[in-house]
């Protein structure tokens, strides 16, 4: 069985919607971060295919959630 | 707003260097399949375009001449040898110069010589010239490869699979076409001198049969290209990687 293609995917990301809650922009998030915007744009457009465990825990440390928060199924 | 993002990430403006570079590869493409249509349109091959000034404009004037081939006298060099070899060949160039369709030409200098043929057969002259036509043709492949392996780095899509499987037929065609080329211009240089009336006096100049550069250089390139393919994937894989 092959796997699935890359782009085959339904995970959304909450993003936009964690920084409306907190008032943030993106390039407020990717300065604390350590992140470029170009790469969190890909992540808050569900473009990106993988992400590194050290961003994910950075991202929930400045948003103050988990992980699960960020993501869903759809 | 994103994909013009990607877009600027991935696009790196156009160096003067690859341009050169990419129209050089481009002109040696063309100039490589103008040679190898000189082999097949010029007297050797179909004989439709009269190529004897042609020849000589784009750096090659042998697209004009008969088929030939190099020989060697058997006996010690030197003019004695030479001189028998002349003489030896005396009867047949009276007969050629009486002659309507005279066969071919020889004249001996030391021990070394052309063999001109001026009758081949259908079949002998289709040999010949593809093994001149060929390895141009090939060359134009390549040199194309390489025009369009330089328009992607330009572009800034150089480690793609694509790429890779450009690279890897380049060096099939180093690897296998080259000996392949060598092997048979020198089986045919063989059959024609040996059936010719020259053969009792002379035999096809002995050639490196397998031309060892070009292994080493064809197999260096498909590593490469193995290489690269991983790179490749390896990238696909880091794209979109957060």
């Amino acid at each position: 069985m092959s796997p699935a293609p890359d782009d085959a995917h339904r995970v959304h990301c909450r993003l936009d919607e964690l920084l409306a809650d907190r008032g943030m922009t993106l390039t407020d998030l990717a300065d604390r971060v350590g992140v470029t915007v170009v790469n969190l744009s890909v992540l808050k457009n569900d473009r990106a295919r993988a992400v590194r465990f050290s961003t994910l825990t950075a991202i929930c440390d400045v948003l103050g959630c988990d992980v699960g928060d960020l993501f869903t199924v759809r | 707003m994103v994909s013009i993002i990607v877009m600027e990430n991935r696009m790196r403006p156009a160096g003067t260097l690859t341009w050169v570079v990419q129209g050089l590869c481009l002109a040696l493409a063309a100039l490589s399949l103008v040679g190898s249509l000189a082999w097949v349109l010029g007297p050797n091959g179909a004989d439709v375009v009269p190529l004897y000034r042609l020849g000589e404009a784009i750096g090659t004037s042998e697209q004009n001449t008969v088929a030939h081939e190099a020989v060697v006298v058997s006996g010690r060099a030197g003019v004695a040898t030479a001189a028998a070899a002349n003489e030896a060949l005396a009867p047949q160039r009276e007969a050629d110069a009486t002659s309507a369709s005279p066969s071919g030409f020889v004249e001996f200098y030391g021990a070394q010589a052309q063999l001109s043929f001026w009758g081949l057969g259908r079949w002998e002259s289709l040999a010949w010239t593809g093994t001149r036509a060929l390895p141009l043709l090939g060359l134009s492949l390549i040199w194309l490869l390489l025009a369009l392996t330089m328009r992607d780095v330009r572009r800034g899509d150089v480690f793609t699979t694509r790429v890779a499987r450009r690279v890897a037929v380049i060096g099939g065609l180093v690897l296998v076409g080259v000996p392949v080329t060598a092997v048979l211009r020198q089986v045919l240089a063989v059959h024609l001198v040996e059936s010719s009336w020259a053969a009792d006096i002379a035999d096809a100049a002995p050639a490196a049969l397998v031309p060892w550069w070009s292994v080493v250089v064809g197999l260096v390139l498909l590593v490469l290209a193995t290489a690269w393919r991983e790179a490749a994937v390896m990238r696909r894989d880091l794209e979109g990687l957060v």
